[in-house]
């Protein structure tokens, strides 16, 4: 007997959605063979067994969350179980632990009908140990597009009620035990214009939904522009790149983004997390670069942006970016970020403000180069100059303006000096 | 407005309605000795015997002879004692009071009112019953069971004002309750429910003597912050959930407080139409609180472990709102 849980796909997961089996009870399995598809707050991913052996034991069917290390499914070892248990037999059905026959039947033949038989009945036995709700609970969590999964419950064993489903929408999401109390939650939404039509929510829109109105609505955020003088920046990006081929290429955002990493290492209040405990100062640098795909908007992180040369920072940027457009990114790689970097230059956007990606501390919104008339230096003579726009948006909760402001001007002498990167 | 008791307020309301001559009384001890409650006193004297009959110990013949008359085309006022007695003259009142009207075509109907009484206090087994269930359970029949003075005016009039035969339910421990009643013509329509208290946290439904209780819990659990909206049912059959599910839709928690046994009591009725029709506005279960499910004690401690206290419906609140 060996049990399979439900694994760490990222520092900040704590739970992980079984969206399906991809084997089922008494199916043989061998180390490193995916067996079930879960779905954490990033990312939609197929796990793998660490052990080898029969499935006996379904704990966690399809459409429910297990905690981070907990038993979602268990294997019996072929022969052993078959030994300590009778013969599977048509009652066997009724109760998981009998179930744990069945790999016996599955090794005698290929596909007996108790063996078919046996996970279905272990699946609905199990299925009632799934979320417990109240109705008003659901019927907010659905009305407001939350996922119950999400929201601890404070009811009798553990029982979402509606006070945890109104604290969800208010973004709150540690709910404080009090009495029925408040939360004056309008229960009817706003009548559709007639002839509308709903699209759901995908689960990718759900997550962007859910974290960042908690952002919106937990962090006090707060804005601090300035202009960049991108000359050096760009001069240096055509040199890098005379010689090497397009997809070796450096891009002005991968020399933003190591701009950052490296400002990051020195400014270790805007590299942190608020925690309930105080202020977390994350031990590595992480960016994140927010990437447009059709769903949506995925946000790939490359570690240890500090240390990694401006080519490692490309390359990893480049294998990143195309995984993300084939939908292929893994938890390992969207989670850990402790910084973002969202550019919209490419569409023209000389300015925005961007939302602070949870549970970081900050995210830089970068703007379109573009060509404007300056000053040259003190002088009045007027010559042309390619101006980028760079908006901070930062926690109040963990850092002030002026730290702010120190931070972005940093990235401003980095970039306007971009070989002292290089060094 | 004066503030009178239960028992004064009924009083008055029986001194209106024998102003219409087609009015009498009949029951057991109701003319020379005044009634066991002491609500007759005096009527005896001032209306007559032929207006004020003391009954032979007899519950199926007054109730027969109510419901003649009824249909004869006077207003009887029939009081049984207890309501424990009032089995003597089930069929009467199921099987002839409740379905003459409907098997008749209509040709006649039957406006009595049978005046009751729930009640207890080391009255024992026999004596200490509610049959308010088996009443309401009855088409035909219309129950009520009014809580305040003024209730107890303003529905008496409206029964006696009924076309139906309308059961009357009191109780013996409310007599003495105090409380404004309107002067002059004042009618409480019968299958209106109403709010006795505002809260927003939790909904008491309750009826009769238990309003008064519920209101004392209400009050205790208001100094730990819990504001416990209290609805009065008022009546049992036509039975108006709109006040309590209104509470409910709001509160998303409620209690149901009854003085009767649990099972098939009226508080099951109470609580399916609840949850019926509040199912969407649901939070955790609902809780009930009745008597306990035995014969009643004569034993004055062991009475007191199965009637309904205000220390059962706190713990009830608590309970549901998953506060200990």
């Amino acid at each position: 007997m060996a049990d399979i849980t439900m694994p760490k796909m990222g520092f900040d997961m704590t739970e992980g959605l079984i969206v399906r089996w991809l084997k089922k009870v008494g199916d043989h399995v061998n180390k490193g063979e995916a067996i079930a598809e879960i779905e954490t707050d990033k990312v939609t991913i197929e796990i793998e067994t660490f052990v080898s052996g029969t499935i006996s034991e379904i704990l966690s069917p399809a459409g429910t969350r297990a905690a981070v290390g907990g038993v979602i499914a268990r294997t019996g070892e072929a022969g052993a179980a078959v030994a300590s248990k009778p013969a599977a037999a048509p009652a066997v059905a009724a109760t998981p632990t009998a179930v744990a026959a069945t790999p016996a039947a599955v090794a005698a033949t290929p596909a007996p009908v108790a063996a078919a038989a046996a996970p279905r009945a272990a699946v609905t036995t199990t299925s009632s140990t799934g979320l417990k709700a109240s109705p008003i609970a659901k019927r907010m969590a659905s009305e407001h597009g939350l996922n119950l999964g999400d929201i601890q419950g404070t009811g009798p064993s553990g029982r979402i009620v509606r006070d945890d489903v109104a604290a969800a929408i208010a973004g709150n999401p540690t709910p404080v035990a009090r009495p029925a109390a408040a939360a004056p939650v309008s229960a009817a939404l706003p009548a559709a214009a007639a002839g509308a039509t709903v699209v759901p929510l995908t689960s990718m829109r759900r997550t962007i939904t859910r974290r960042l109105t908690q952002s919106w609505q937990s962090a006090p955020h707060f804005y601090v522009s300035m202009d960049i003088d991108m000359g050096a920046t760009l001069e240096l990006r055509k040199q890098i790149n005379a010689p090497l081929a397009k997809d070796q290429q450096v891009s002005i955002n991968d020399i933003i983004v190591k701009a950052c990493g490296v400002a990051l290492a020195q400014f270790p209040y805007l590299n942190a997390s608020y925690v309930e405990e105080g202020i977390q100062l994350n031990p590595n640098v992480n960016v994140s670069i927010a990437v447009a795909i059709d769903s949506g908007l995925v946000a790939p992180v490359i570690t240890n942006t500090d240390s990694r040369t401006l080519g490692g920072v490309a390359r990893e940027a480049k294998r990143l970016i195309a995984l993300a457009r084939d939908g292929k990114l893994g938890a390992e790689n969207l989670s850990g970020g402790t910084f973002t970097v969202s550019n919209l230059g490419m569409y023209g956007v000389t300015t925005f403000d961007a939302i602070i990606t949870p549970p970081q501390c900050a995210i830089l919104a970068v703007g379109a180069a573009r060509r404007v008339p300056v000053f040259k230096g003190d002088s009045n003579e007027v010559i042309a100059a390619n101006i980028c726009s760079i908006t901070l948006s930062a926690d109040h909760r963990i850092t002030d303006g002026a730290e702010a402001a120190r931070f972005v001007a940093e990235i401003k002498r980095l970039i306007e000096n971009p070989l002292t990167m290089l060094m | 407005m004066a503030i009178l008791t239960v028992r004064e307020a009924l009083q008055q309301a029986l001194h209106e309605a024998m102003q219409d001559e087609r009015v009498f009384i009949i029951g057991e001890d109701i003319g020379h000795y005044g009634s066991t409650y002491g609500v007759t006193a005096g009527f005896l004297e001032k209306y007559g015997p032929e207006r004020i009959r003391d009954a032979p110990i007899a519950e199926a013949g007054i109730l027969g002879l109510a419901t003649g008359a009824a249909m004869a085309g006077m207003r009887p006022i029939a009081e049984i004692m207890s309501v424990n007695f009032s089995l003597l003259a089930f069929d009467i009142i199921i099987n002839h009071a409740a379905k003459i009207y409907s098997m008749f075509g209509g040709k006649f109907s039957v406006p009595l009112v049978m005046r009751t009484t729930n009640g207890w206090t080391q009255l024992s087994a026999t004596h200490s019953q509610s049959f308010d269930a088996m009443f309401a359970y009855i088409p035909g029949l219309k129950v009520v069971a009014p809580a305040t003075p003024a209730d107890m005016k303003g529905m008496f009039r409206a029964a006696m004002a009924d076309p139906d035969p309308v059961i009357f339910i009191e109780h013996t421990l409310m007599y003495g309750i105090k409380g404004e009643v309107p002067d002059g013509d004042y009618v409480v329509p019968i299958g209106k429910s109403v709010l006795a208290r505002e809260g927003r946290h939790i909904t008491v439904v309750t009826y009769s003597r238990m309003v008064h209780l519920s209101l004392q819990a209400a009050d205790i659990l208001a100094q730990e912050g819990i504001e416990v909206e209290v609805v009065d049912l008022r009546t049992l059959r036509p039975l108006d959930m709109s006040v309590a599910l209104e509470s409910f839709k709001k509160t998303n928690r409620a209690v149901v407080v009854t003085e009767d046994w649990q099972s098939y009591g009226t508080s099951a009725e109470i609580t399916t139409r609840l949850y019926e029709a509040g199912f969407d506005y649901l939070d955790a279960p609902i809780q009930r609180v009745n008597f306990r499910e035995v014969p009643m004690p004569y034993a004055k401690n062991l009475e007191l472990q199965v009637v309904v206290t205000t220390e059962r419906i706190v713990a009830a609140i608590k309970k549901v709102l998953n506060r200990s």
